[in-house]
């Protein structure tokens, strides 16, 4: 893999790192109000935008927007329209929505914020602190800030005290693709930076298509030159895409499941540990059952060099089904399982990973014995980075965890993510000679809120805070070619 | 067991009646099993149906149906069922019989004589019926739940003996034990025909050769100066029709897709193209006839069709899954499949000796496939639950009950399930 050096100091900080020295976070969601008011605010929130490999100093801000935020800020429609079709449709779309498995109750119509007829959402803020007492000051000022500035709040999704565990007891998190000349990763896991950002090259060894401005568009110059070479500048540069997704989780609703499947009479916590991490594909630690099937080995919990065709090809140890193992293949796609060919194509369907837990966790114990507050909302504020929605977020949710058909299984999507859509109710652990089929697998993760968002590099946060919002005279500028 | 026939009729419409058409075919659109036009639900051995219409200054409605043969009797109960259907559909049609002249008769001939021959017919798996698709589905479920009922006894047994025991369940079900037998092949005649075929095409070569390989040290020439020179424009397809594409796909697994482009100008891209045609037709004959497009496992029917005026060609396919998904099969694992077929098209993205560059780029690929794909107005499947991995299994499924198997061959029929 040749690296292309990365504009680091252009590119928002969560694309390096999670922040994750910063344990207290929330993301503010706003509507614009005053696009004027609305661009100043943004010129003058641009310089604390944390850029770079700072490390942590105390807080940190990113910020993110829509397509409907790009809109009402002032971007020109010709500009607008050169980003990708699933970008400034949005999340929200009937289309959208199919592709995405958010029916019946996840449904966009159910969404506490995102859905259709709501206010917003325009603006995202991603707000770090070191502990809760400065997450707190951080919000309230911010808050204040965009709310001076004609921003209207449209929701604040908080989280709990960072933890490498989510609420159905699982670490999570652990494999993460990571950033060719950046840490260093196993090449299974090391992609070429147009994976993750606008502007370089990508898997392909191509450009992602990249809205660009005519250069009279941008007479300060604030933006980086096309590197295709067309002569225009390029506002996608150092920016890439963000999903955010409020997936609630109903943590009782699974261990009750669960227990029902594995028991006879009496409770075995040991059984339904065992199915509930052939579902995950881990153990609790993180142990994954590809290395360890019978048992949870924590000194197995950071251990991720493994392969499925190579160690694992029938599902026999992780079933094929698995959470995990659908989500992030390794060498086992097409065009031949356990190939480098293999590998080549998974690299192409990869997403960062930057979610954070909220609601009060609770264990598995608790959560059979009805005990918590009865109705207490909590789960993952899903996010995730990438430069392509359609190929990456969008094929992995679709072609691999909704697909009742993966690897060749019967009617079995993904017993985590799956539970509003229709078919793929099925959960099947592969054994010899026969296998066990859970039937009837119903809906742990309902999503309850959610947007695409562009995070863009600091320059081009410059260069939309300084639009005049009257439409200049650009021609329509999709980038659609490439040299290779 | 009957082979199966790709039917496609091309019924020029008339200029004024193209609005009034469009009304049939939304209200068709709406319920494509069930309509009062043509309920395509009613008529047996049918697969897949689509309507289709082109227009793009000389309006074409056309009606494709992938059949199992014979073609005359799918078409006699076509007609018999749903002839006053047919009027309203075809009677915006030019040479439509008129109003007093319509009989089963006139509508039939009316049919055959708009029919229009495939130049390529791609299918999943050659010989297989409506109806096998659909019973070996039934047969899939009912030993699936049979598998569940009877885990606790099983689980311990030996492969062998759980595929007895399938065995005998299968066998004491009177709904299933048909199944117990291997189904039957198409028949002597259409067998005979494609081999002939398949031996004669490159026979026929091979004598020519001398006089070929000349010529065709020619055309790799013009092909090499072609591919350099010729322009491939960049295509930005616009986002509205993107939109309106989107909005009718991904309702259940299985998509319909068509498309339309133009053969690049000039002698020689219409020779190639020719060329293409009977080298894809000879390999979908012939070679990808095992339930695999080179590896790909979700293209149901394909068929390619030249459309007058104008050299162009209209493509047809089923596929399961999202077309992101479909493109990048066709990206990471047949692009020289698709440069080889598409690469004469108006607007494909610049090919190196025909089969290298094209398609991998990624970007350029996906912009020329919906950049030339148009609306399908009605579509209708025979199975539309099944994708083609499930019908492949269940087949697999259902060939593994009377055949004599190795223990390896055990194991992985047993895997199936």
């Amino acid at each position: 893999v040749t690296s292309e050096r990365v504009e680091e100091d252009d590119v928002q900080g969560l694309v390096l790192e999670g922040f994750g020295r910063l344990t207290a976070a929330c993301y503010q969601v706003y509507e614009i109000g005053d696009p004027a008011a609305a661009r100043q605010w943004l010129g003058r929130l641009e310089p604390s935008v944390a850029t770079g490999r700072r490390g942590p100093t105390g807080t940190a801000v990113n910020v993110a927007v829509t397509a409907a935020g790009l809109a009402r800020l002032g971007l020109p429609h010709d500009i607008g329209s050169a980003f990708p079709q699933e970008f400034q449709e949005g999340m929200t779309s009937p289309h959208r929505s199919r592709l995405l498995g958010d029916e019946g109750a996840a449904a966009p119509e159910n969404w506490a914020w995102g859905g259709p007829g709501g206010p917003g959402p325009d603006v995202l803020l991603l707000l770090y602190a070191a502990d809760v007492d400065a997450l707190s000051r951080l919000a309230d000022e911010h808050l204040a800030s965009a709310v001076s500035a004609g921003l209207r709040h449209v929701v604040t999704l908080e989280t709990g005290p960072l933890s490498p565990t989510e609420h159905f007891g699982f670490r999570d998190g652990i494999s993460q693709p990571a950033l060719a000349g950046g840490r260093p990763a196993p090449p299974r896991d090391t992609l070429r930076a147009g994976e993750l950002l606008l502007g370089y090259r990508n898997e392909h060894g191509q450009y992602t298509p990249s809205p660009l401005v005519e250069p009279a568009d941008d007479p300060e110059g604030l933006l980086a030159a096309d590197v295709r070479g067309s002569g225009r500048h390029d506002l996608g540069r150092n920016g890439t895409y963000l999903v955010v997704r409020q997936l609630s989780q109903d943590v009782q609703g699974f261990w009750r499941f669960v227990a029902e499947q594995t028991t006879d009479d009496v409770d075995d916590p040991e059984a339904q540990v065992r199915l509930a991490a052939r579902m995950v594909g881990r153990w609790p630690s993180g142990a994954p059952l590809t290395l360890s099937p019978d048992r949870d080995r924590r000194e197995l919990a950071d251990a991720n060099d493994f392969a499925y065709q190579a160690d694992d090809p029938y599902g026999l140890r992780c079933p094929l089904g698995a959470h995990v193992r659908r989500t992030n293949p390794r060498d086992s796609l097409p065009p031949k399982a356990g190939t480098s060919a293999s590998v080549a194509v998974g690299k192409r369907h990869r997403l960062l990973r930057r979610g954070r837990s909220y609601g009060p966790p609770i264990s598995r114990e608790d959560a059979l014995e009805g005990r918590g507050e009865a109705g207490t909302e909590r789960g993952l504020h899903f996010l995730c980075l990438c430069a392509n929605l359609a190929r990456q977020f969008e094929f992995v949710q679709h072609t691999w965890a909704l697909n009742p058909v993966f690897a060749g299984l019967y009617d079995d999507a993904d017993p985590l993510l799956s539970g509003h859509a229709t078919t793929g109710r099925t959960f099947t652990v592969q054994a010899s000679p026969v296998r066990r089929r859970v039937t009837g697998v119903p809906a742990f993760v309902t999503v309850r809120g959610g947007a695409y968002f562009f995070l863009p590099g600091a320059r081009a946060l410059r260069w939309l805070a300084s639009l005049s919002g009257q439409a200049p005279a650009s021609t329509p500028s999709p980038a659609t070619s490439s040299p290779r | 067991m009957p082979h199966q026939v790709a039917t496609t009729v091309c019924a020029p419409v008339l200029a004024d009646r193209v609005g009034h058409l469009r009304d049939v075919l939304a209200e068709m659109g709406a319920d494509p099993a069930g309509n009062d036009v043509l309920p395509f639900g009613a008529l047996t051995g049918v697969h897949f149906a689509r309507l289709v219409l082109v227009d793009d200054g000389t309006p074409v409605l056309v009606l494709t149906l992938d059949l199992d043969a014979p073609e005359r009797f799918r078409l006699r109960q076509l007609v018999s069922l749903a002839g006053p259907g047919l009027d309203r559909l075809l009677g915006n049609c030019a040479d439509y019989p008129a109003a007093g002249r319509r009989s089963d008769r006139e509508r039939l001939r009316y049919l055959r004589g708009h029919r229009a021959a495939s130049a390529v017919f791609y299918l999943h798996a050659m010989g297989r019926t409506v109806e096998q698709v659909r019973d070996e589905a039934r047969l899939r479920s009912r030993v699936e739940d049979f598998l569940d009922r009877s885990y606790v006894g099983l689980r311990d047994r030996s492969p062998t003996e759980v595929r007895d025991a399938v065995r005998s369940y299968v066998r004491g079900e009177r709904s299933l034990s048909w199944a117990m037998s291997a189904p039957p092949r198409p028949a002597l005649h259409f067998r005979l025909r494609e081999m002939a075929h398949l031996v004669t095409v490159p026979l026929l070569l091979l004598v020519l050769l001398p006089a070929v390989l000349p010529l065709l040290l020619v055309w790799l020439l013009a092909l090499r100066l072609h591919e350099r020179t010729d322009a491939a424009p960049e295509v930005a397809p616009d986002p509205g029709r993107l939109r309106a594409l989107g909005d009718a796909e991904d309702f259940g697994p299985q998509n319909a897709f068509t498309s339309l482009a133009a053969i690049k100008p000039g002698r020689f891209w219409a020779v190639t193209s020719a060329m293409s045609v009977l080298f894809a037709d000879y390999a979908a004959r012939h070679v990808f006839t095992r339930g695999s497009l080179g590896g790909l496992t979700t293209v149901h029917f394909a068929r390619f069709l030249r459309l007058g005026p104008g050299n162009r060609m209209l493509f047809t396919s089923y596929y399961d899954g999202s077309l992101e998904s479909y493109n990048n099969d066709f990206v990471d694992q047949v692009a020289w499949v698709l440069n080889t077929v598409f690469g004469q098209q108006d607007g494909y993205p610049r090919t190196r000796w025909l089969v290298l560059d094209g398609a991998h780029d990624e970007i350029a690929f996906k912009a020329f496939i919906r950049g030339h794909q148009v609306a399908t107005q009605v579509w209708w499947s025979a199975y539309p639950e099944l994708p083609a991995v499930t019908v492949d299994a269940n087949a697999r499924l259902r060939a593994g009950l009377s055949a004599a198997l190795t223990s390896g061959q055990t194991d992985a029929w047993l895997r199936l399930l």
